[in-house]
Formats: C-alpha cells, sequence, structure tokens
C-alpha cells in the first residue's frame, strides 16, 4: 500500500468515525478477502449470485478491453484500499447510467454511465457508492430477507419478470437487476455518505458528487411519468441527493485546495470508444434525454467532435418542428471539431435532402464520401445523390 | 416417415412459438404474407400467424426467424411489442428515409430487449420486381445468443413493406440465408 493511499484511507476511516459513526454501527463490513462459512445461510445466496457473475463473464456484452477494464478497476481499487482483492469490476456495455454491486463482491459498470461521467471525480463517486454497498453488506440484507420470504427461485424469478430471460436478460434490460440487486432508500444515503467520504478522502473534488445529480435530476425531468432511470429507481431523490451532496461539499471543500477531477486521465481512459457508445445511447430512441446528455457533453468538452455529431443525431431523428436547424447547427459544430466524425456530412446531408435542398445535400453527401470512402452505406449515399 | 418428422418439427415449433398456431408452408408454391404480397419459397417453412403478422421459421422463432412486416402505416411501430416496452417506441413516418428507417428498426430490436444492435451495409436492393433496400444487423439476444440478422425494405407511397430474417450467428444463418435471398427475389405484388 502506498504512503498515498493509506494516508487517504486513514482520512477516510476518521471521517467515517467522526461522521458515519451510526452507518458503521448499522453495518457490518467483511474484512478483507471474506467468503461466508458454508454451514450458514450466506453461502447459499453467495452460490447462487457466483452464478450470475458467472453468467456476465460470460456475457457477449461484456468488454473485454484491456486497458478500459485496467483503469476502471484500477479506480475502484483505489477507493476500496485493502478491500480491492475482495473485489471484481465488469464492465458491460450497456447505455443506461447505471452501476450496482453484488453481495460477493461483484461490481458491475454500464458503459452508459463511463459515457455520461465527465471526468474521473464523478465516475469515483458513483463506484465509492457502489463499493459502500458491497462493504456495508447492503444488497445482501436485501437479498436474505426476499429469499426468507419466497425461496431461491421466486428471487431469482425476478429477473425473469423483468425481463423474460433469466439474470443475463435482467443484466441487458437492466429493470430486473434492479429488483434483485436493491436497496433499501436508508442504505443508499448510506452508500452516497461513505461514497462521498471514499472518493473525497482520494482528494476528488467534492462538487463534482452533486454535479452528477444535478444532470440526473435535469434527465429525469425529460422522461416519460413512471420510467426513473435505473441507477435512481431505489434512491432517494436526485433533487434531495444533490442538495445533500452539495451541502456535504460545503463542509468538506476547505479541508483542502488541491482537490482533483482527473478530466484528462479519464478522457484518455473512455476517448476510443465514445463514438460506440453515443450510437448505443441513440438506439435507445429516447431523444429528449439524448439532447440533455450530448448537449452537456459538448458544452463541457467544447474540442469533442463526437459529442456534436451525437448531439446533431439526437435533433435529427427527434424530427421536431425546430430539430432540422438544431441539428444542423450540431453537425456543423462538429465539423469545426478536430475529431469531427464524417458522419456529420451525412446528417447535413440527409437533412437537406428531406428539405429539398438538392445541392446542399449533394455538396454534403460528396463530402462524406470524399471524407470516408469506406462507408458502410456508400451505395446507398450513391444511390441518393443519383436521385439528386 | 418424411411426413412424421414434418409432424413432430411442426410441433416443436407449435410448443417454442408459444402456442400460438403454426401451419406448415410448401416449397414451390406463391404464399401470400401480407398486405397484397406473395413470395414463392424454395424449401418448406413452419408459418405463425402473430398479431395479423407473418413468421416463418425453420427450427423455431427463437432460433430462426423471417418476419413478414408489410404494408406499416405512418404512426405505426414496426413490431409488437410487450406493454412494458411500448413506451417512448418510435414509429415509421412516410418521410423517412432509408437511414432512418435502419435506425428505425435498431431502436425497436432494443426495444424488443435485445443488445449490442448493430446496422452495416446499408444498399439499394432488389424486392422482386422492386428497388428497395437492405442491411445487415448483428447484435445478442438477452439470453447472450450472437445473432445476425438481414433487413430487406420497400416503400410503397405512403407504406413500408420490410423482411426481417434473423438466426443464430453460429452456422444458423450461414445455413439459411440463401433461402431466405430466393424468398426476397421472389417477392411479387398481387
Amino acid at each position: 500500500m502506498t504512503r498515498r493511499r493509506v494516508t487517504a484511507l486513514a482520512a477516510g476511516l476518521c471521517m467515517l468515525a467522526v461522521g458515519g459513526a451510526s452507518a458503521a454501527d448499522r453495518y457490518t463490513m467483511p474484512p478483507p478477502g471474506y467468503h461466508p462459512d458454508l454451514s450458514t445461510d450466506e453461502a447459499g445466496l453467495w452460490m447462487q449470485v457466483d452464478k450470475a457473475e458467472t453468467d456476465i463473464k460470460n456475457s457477449p456484452t461484456l468488454v473485454h478491453d484491456e486497458k478500459l477494464n485496467t483503469y476502471v478497476r484500477g479506480l475502484v481499487c483505489e477507493l476500496a484500499g485493502d478491500f480491492c482483492p475482495s473485489i471484481r469490476v465488469y464492465v458491460v456495455e450497456n447505455p443506461q447510467f447505471n452501476a450496482f454491486a453484488m453481495p460477493n463482491g461483484a461490481v458491475v459498470v454500464y458503459t452508459g454511465l463511463l459515457l455520461q461521467c465527465e471526468n474521473e471525480a464523478q465516475l469515483a463517486f458513483v463506484l465509492g457508492h457502489e463499493i459502500t454497498h458491497y462493504l456495508h453488506r447492503h444488497t445482501l440484507a436485501h437479498l436474505r430477507m426476499m429469499v426468507n420470504t419466497t425461496g431461491f427461485l421466486a428471487v431469482f424469478g425476478l429477473a425473469a419478470a423483468g425481463a423474460g430471460v433469466g439474470f443475463l436478460g435482467a443484466l441487458a434490460n437492466g429493470a430486473g437487476v434492479g429488483a434483485i440487486f436493491r436497496n433499501s432508500r436508508d442504505e443508499e444515503r448510506d452508500a452516497d455518505d461513505n461514497g462521498f467520504r471514499l472518493a473525497t478522502a482520494f482528494g476528488y473534488e467534492p462538487a463534482q458528487a452533486s454535479a452528477i445529480w444535478r444532470f440526473m435530476a435535469d434527465q429525469e425531468g425529460a422522461r416519460p411519468k413512471g420510467s426513473p432511470s435505473l441507477f435512481l429507481a431505489d434512491h432517494p431523490q436526485s433533487k434531495e441527493r444533490m442538495a445533500t451532496m452539495e451541502k456535504a461539499a460545503s463542509v468538506a471543500e476547505p479541508a483542502r485546495n488541491d482537490w482533483k477531477v482527473n478530466a484528462d486521465t479519464f478522457h484518455a481512459a473512455t476517448a476510443g470508444f465514445i463514438a460506440r457508445w453515443s450510437e448505443d445511447e441513440l438506439s435507445l430512441n429516447r431523444p429528449d434525454e439524448s439532447i440533455l446528455i450530448f448537449r452537456r457533453l459538448a458544452a463541457n468538452n467544447p474540442s469533442e467532435g463526437l459529442y456534436r455529431y451525437a448531439l446533431g443525431e439526437s435533433y435529427r431523428r427527434r424530427n421536431g418542428k425546430t430539430d432540422g436547424a438544431a441539428a444542423q447547427e450540431a453537425f456543423r459544430g462538429a465539423l469545426d471539431c478536430p475529431d469531427a466524425p464524417a458522419e456529420s456530412w451525412r446528417g447535413l446531408g440527409l437533412l437537406a435532402m428531406k428539405a429539398g435542398d438538392k445541392v446542399t445535400a449533394r455538396d454534403a453527401f460528396s463530402h462524406y464520401r470524399t471524407a470516408l470512402p469506406g462507408a458502410g452505406d456508400k451505395a446507398m449515399i450513391d444511390f441518393y445523390m443519383s436521385q439528386l | 416417415m418424411k411426413s412424421a418428422v414434418r409432424t413432430v418439427v411442426a410441433c416443436l415449433v407449435f410448443a417454442a412459438a408459444g402456442c400460438a398456431p403454426v401451419t406448415l408452408v410448401d416449397a414451390g408454391r406463391p404464399v401470400d404474407v401480407g398486405d397484397g404480397t406473395s413470395v414463392t419459397p424454395q424449401i418448406a417453412w413452419n408459418q405463425i400467424k402473430s398479431d395479423g403478422r407473418v413468421i416463418w421459421t425453420q427450427n423455431g422463432p427463437n432460433v430462426d426467424r423471417i418476419d413478414f412486416v408489410m404494408g406499416v402505416k405512418p404512426g405505426a411501430p414496426l413490431m409488437a411489442l410487450p406493454a412494458r416496452s411500448r413506451q417512448g417506441v418510435a414509429t415509421y413516418e412516410a418521410s423517412m428515409l432509408p437511414n432512418d428507417i435502419e435506425d428505425l428498426v435498431v431502436g425497436t430490436l432494443q426495444k424488443q430487449g435485445y443488445a449490442n444492435v448493430r446496422a452495416s451495409s446499408l444498399a439499394p436492393c432488389p424486392l422482386g420486381a422492386g428497388q428497395g433496400f437492405c442491411f445487415d444487423l448483428a447484435f445478442a439476444t438477452s439470453d447472450g445468443l450472437e445473432m445476425q440478422g438481414k433487413v430487406a425494405a420497400l416503400k410503397r407511397s405512403e407504406s413500408l413493406d420490410m423482411v426481417e430474417f434473423m438466426a443464430p450467428s453460429e452456422y444458423y444463418y450461414a445455413e439459411l440465408s440463401p433461402a431466405m435471398g430466393r424468398i426476397l427475389a421472389s417477392m411479387a405484388r398481387k
């Protein structure tokens, strides 16, 4: 353990001792490397959860990229300290903003969370939250209660009810996972509090915790009623969390003046995936929410043409009264960026073609064909051009 | 013996189809697949009619299937979805370009519970005597099976005709692709 980590962990534990006495009383942390005795009911629960973890390992949605996994795992290990060997991290390709901890120490991070975070500090607060669920055995308590009431089959059948096809279906759908690994609102508050302590103990800027809940609250506003995000489904309201985190940040901030957000490190680790994850987000067909996401990401990362392109696509696909102009502006903004995707030209061409502007459409498609000669849809674009 | 095998396969397909009635479609004869369109298969298929749509399969609809989605009107979704998935589902619009319809299919498959849906190789292609467009699909089922697919579609004034084929990447897709190609080539309007 490095000196920096010892100092940070000590600081975290001090803060736990001062501010989290009630949490420490209520929740029992397993010793590092903990595995339940085979004679206990907990061993049975772990066996079921271990099977679910095996499903995740074999899932085609598991992201195998070594660099990305090393980065996320490294961050979890930094926050978990001595508990690192007890925790396995799985990055799963799913566009929802979600992460969850299983009672056996498996932590699942959805790529939608990685797309929507702006920096490492924001990710650290969410991971600190999930690590707390494991360390404080929140999910285990809920799972034990459910199994005692209804039995193993009924509990893991909930996944089937959520998605129709067992745990992997629940993983893809997300709702079923939420039903199994859910926590009470008090446990969520405890995870927020302790996650905040863990992340700030390692120097992550306290204000970034409330920033997450601010944009989640904005996005909640764009959702149809009755469909909260997976991450927030059993959580206290985003606005309540935002207020709590803002208060905690105002207390913690004066303690040091070298808080970090590590935006560059975060972007270096995720840059190669933004195009793919943006497509995943767009495929959810929730343009109101996608517009909020990409507008925020584009505003905070002005050089990122990929976000501007995705913003343009969100407007183009929503196809509302003023969306054509907004899409055009976003595509043109993307083309001003050094990493402009060639697809921005295609977006402009499709908009112009629909508007009957043949000259602009032909020009935009021509740029697209030049910029991306091997485009998968080149035959279709050539066909469009022949019709103009 | 051959008819006994056919009966057993039909029974298995019936079970896999969730008890929707299954009929056998013979090879070499034109078959009505909806909205005034017929196709002539080169091999026999099991046919299921569900929600007014025609589905053909060799090994059960959870393994391989061809969905004939004919005469989709503006404002209608491409596929029937379970109630919990209907919220926010995109619908077909007459002004949609093939790129838009490709996005619509990807979004609909996501809503149906498939994961990591990717479309590629959008290109014009003939559908019977008409000029339509085609694209390929790659995705995973919610229980982790890797699948491939092909969509062929044709806009007829306001409405859309679409044929969607999907099968596991391993073995089945390549095995059934030629039969799918012949079905598309045989498409005819009454």
